[in-house]
């Protein structure tokens, strides 16, 4: 079953379209939502939320409705804002815990739920200290706490390493990374490339509102190019390929090969047949970022 | 040789889904609720900011106290001392200072959520922006609805344990009173509370909304009495700014009681200053979901 379903999803903001004619069909996972400042990565997760109406085309959330139903979906989803979201003058327990009663979970299991899922993220320790006493890095782990409290199917992060340093950062990687082996799936919206490619198998790029690639991350990166390093002359193999069906090119240092099929049984044979010496063989593979920056070159 | 076992190990409980019930969207309301009196209240937060809320229902609780005090060692002790006791029919100190509560209570329920972003948490949780306003409203009714009655309430049950009448008696012979000041403690109630969070629709801060509404309440008095005592064409109708006055003019009219309010002398009955609060609570109300549906 998807998750998410848009059919011809728009939005505009008076004469600004932020939203597209979006259509996207997402089965359960970690999904990354990439795209530049303005791409329209935040509008869709108002919408999702139903806290945003679209005004063109519809959108569901595990089969209901959002713009008829928003506090069944909602029920159902957490929500972990890239912007401050938390009260300074509370500690870190009692406002999780009224956020899951905020969700309609009981009072009890909620102080319980709070304590767990902020032992999770870490903040055991901290738990009881004013909120205004944290640090950025503590803070965003109590934003996901709360978004996680209320034990939702689905949970939507805005740029969630958003103002981290390096480790921060990798500790929230690591913590999101985390929530799929929960049986949480997770929309992670982020303009940081590296965080969807560390922590996503599904990517749906927007660009200037529209779904410029929605795909497995498991593939994206491969490009049918495997490169090639000798100790010995180049010429004799790359010769050997070329009449074996293959293209090559030679930057000087790195042979790229490409060939139909069976690419690395090839690339084998013409060592043994040239008598080559391997020093690295690998295939080629690409980033998002190369991805999403050569589309506009 | 024996090797100690290490010590200090984290265990990690992994994660834990949630297997109980799920209560509904009441009690989600009553949750918003419930948090604006504690937030108000200052429990469960550091000890400063509990001082002025708590500080405030003392020094409000505090005439109450004293008069049943001196009714327990003066039988024929009088409760009519305008302007010295807490009565039922007159509480001029108590609705002054239910001003400075209401002026410190309605920002601090609405602004802080506001300015600190919690709002965009409310908006992805299974609640209306209506039933968030409405737990608001409700919390600032609570609060300020109980820190008008309970003065009162101790005078009620304080008089009626020291009445040479009887407990009982005292309390059938003033059920009435108690009656008459719940209807104008609501009075009191809608004007302080509307106005009140107008101002907190468009500060960002508790301590300068608290300030403005407070100036705002007693600038209106001025204002109306020099423009009304001037003799101007339209004085008249310019004894209606002034908003404390009204609720004090419905309150005499509820206790069949003869005050000193401005609409009064420019010669307005009592159910004008009614209508005026009315149509405050109406205008406070169309202005607040005007404002936080810009918000969402």
């Amino acid at each position: 079953m998807n998750i998410i379903e848009t059919s011809g999803l728009g939005h505009a903001y008076g004469d600004v379209v932020a939203l597209h004619g979006l259509e996207l069909e997402l089965e359960g996972g970690t999904i990354g939502l990439v795209g530049a400042n303005g791409a329209g990565k935040t509008t869709l997760v108002k919408i999702l939320l139903g806290i945003l109406t679209p005004t063109l085309g519809s959108v569901k959330v595990f089969g209901i409705p959002v713009a008829e139903r928003p506090l069944e979906v909602r029920a159902r989803v957490g929500y972990m804002p890239e912007r401050d979201c938390l009260p300074e003058d509370q500690t870190a327990s009692d406002f999780v815990t009224y956020t899951a009663e905020l969700a309609g979970l009981p009072k009890k299991a909620s102080r319980q739920r709070a304590s767990d899922v902020l032992t999770l993220v870490g903040l055991h320790e901290e738990r009881f200290r004013p909120i205004g006493e944290f640090s950025t890095g503590m803070k965003q782990r109590t934003k996901l706490a709360q978004a996680i409290v209320h034990d939702p199917d689905l949970v939507l992060l805005d740029e969630p390493t958003s103002g981290l340093d390096p480790q921060g950062r990798e500790d929230m990687l690591s913590l999101v990374g985390r929530l799929g082996g929960f049986g949480i799936n997770v929309v992670t919206s982020s303009h940081v490339l590296t965080d969807i490619e560390q922590t996503c198998d599904w990517v749906v790029m927007l660009d200037g509102g529209k779904v410029l690639r929605s795909g497995p991350l498991s593939g994206l990166g491969q490009t049918g190019v495997i490169e090639v390093e000798l100790t010995s002359p180049v010429d004799p193999f790359m010769a050997w390929l070329e009449a074996n069906g293959a293209s090559t090119h030679y930057d000087g240092r790195v042979i790229f090969v490409r060939a139909e099929r069976n690419g690395f049984e090839m690339v084998r044979d013409g060592l043994t047949a040239t008598e080559s010496g391997l020093r690295r063989l690998r295939e080629s593979s690409t980033s998002l970022e190369d991805i999403f920056m050569g589309r506009s070159t | 040789m024996t090797q100690e076992a290490p010590s200090g190990v984290v265990y990690d409980l992994g994660y834990k889904p949630h297997v109980g019930e799920l209560l509904g969207r009441r009690a989600v309301f009553f949750a918003v609720l419930k948090d604006g009196l504690r937030r108000v209240m200052g429990l469960r937060r550091r000890a400063r900011r509990k001082v002025l809320p708590w500080l405030l229902i003392i020094i409000a609780v505090i005439p109450s106290v004293v008069g049943v005090g001196i009714s327990a060692f003066t039988a024929d002790f009088q409760l009519e001392l305008p302007g010295v006791f807490t009565t039922y029919g007159s509480f001029p100190q108590l609705a002054t200072i239910a001003l400075l509560f209401t002026a410190f209570a309605a920002p601090e329920l609405v602004i802080p959520d506001r300015e600190q972003g919690v709002m965009s948490i409310y908006a992805s949780r299974p609640l209306t922006t209506q039933d968030y306003l409405l737990a608001r409203a409700g919390a600032l009714g609570v609060l300020v609805l109980t820190f008008l009655m309970l003065p009162q309430l101790v005078m009620y049950i304080g008089f009626a344990a020291t009445s040479p009448d009887g407990f009982t008696t005292y309390l059938l012979d003033h059920f009435g009173d108690m009656v008459r000041a719940l209807v104008a403690s609501l009075v009191y109630l809608a004007t302080f509370g509307s106005a009140a969070f107008i101002v907190a629709l468009f500060a960002k801060r508790v301590a300068p909304a608290a300030s403005a509404f407070i100036a705002g309440m007693y600038g209106s008095i001025i204002v109306a009495e020099i423009i009304t005592e001037s003799g101007a064409s339209l004085g008249k109708w310019f004894s209606l700014l002034a908003l404390p006055m009204h609720p004090q003019f419905v309150r005499d009219w509820i206790f069949d009681r003869s005050g000193d309010t401005i609409p009064d002398r420019a010669g307005f009955d009592p159910w004008v200053s009614l209508l005026v609060i009315l149509v405050l609570v109406a205008v406070t109300g169309v202005l607040i979901l005007r404002r936080y549906r810009k918000l969402a």
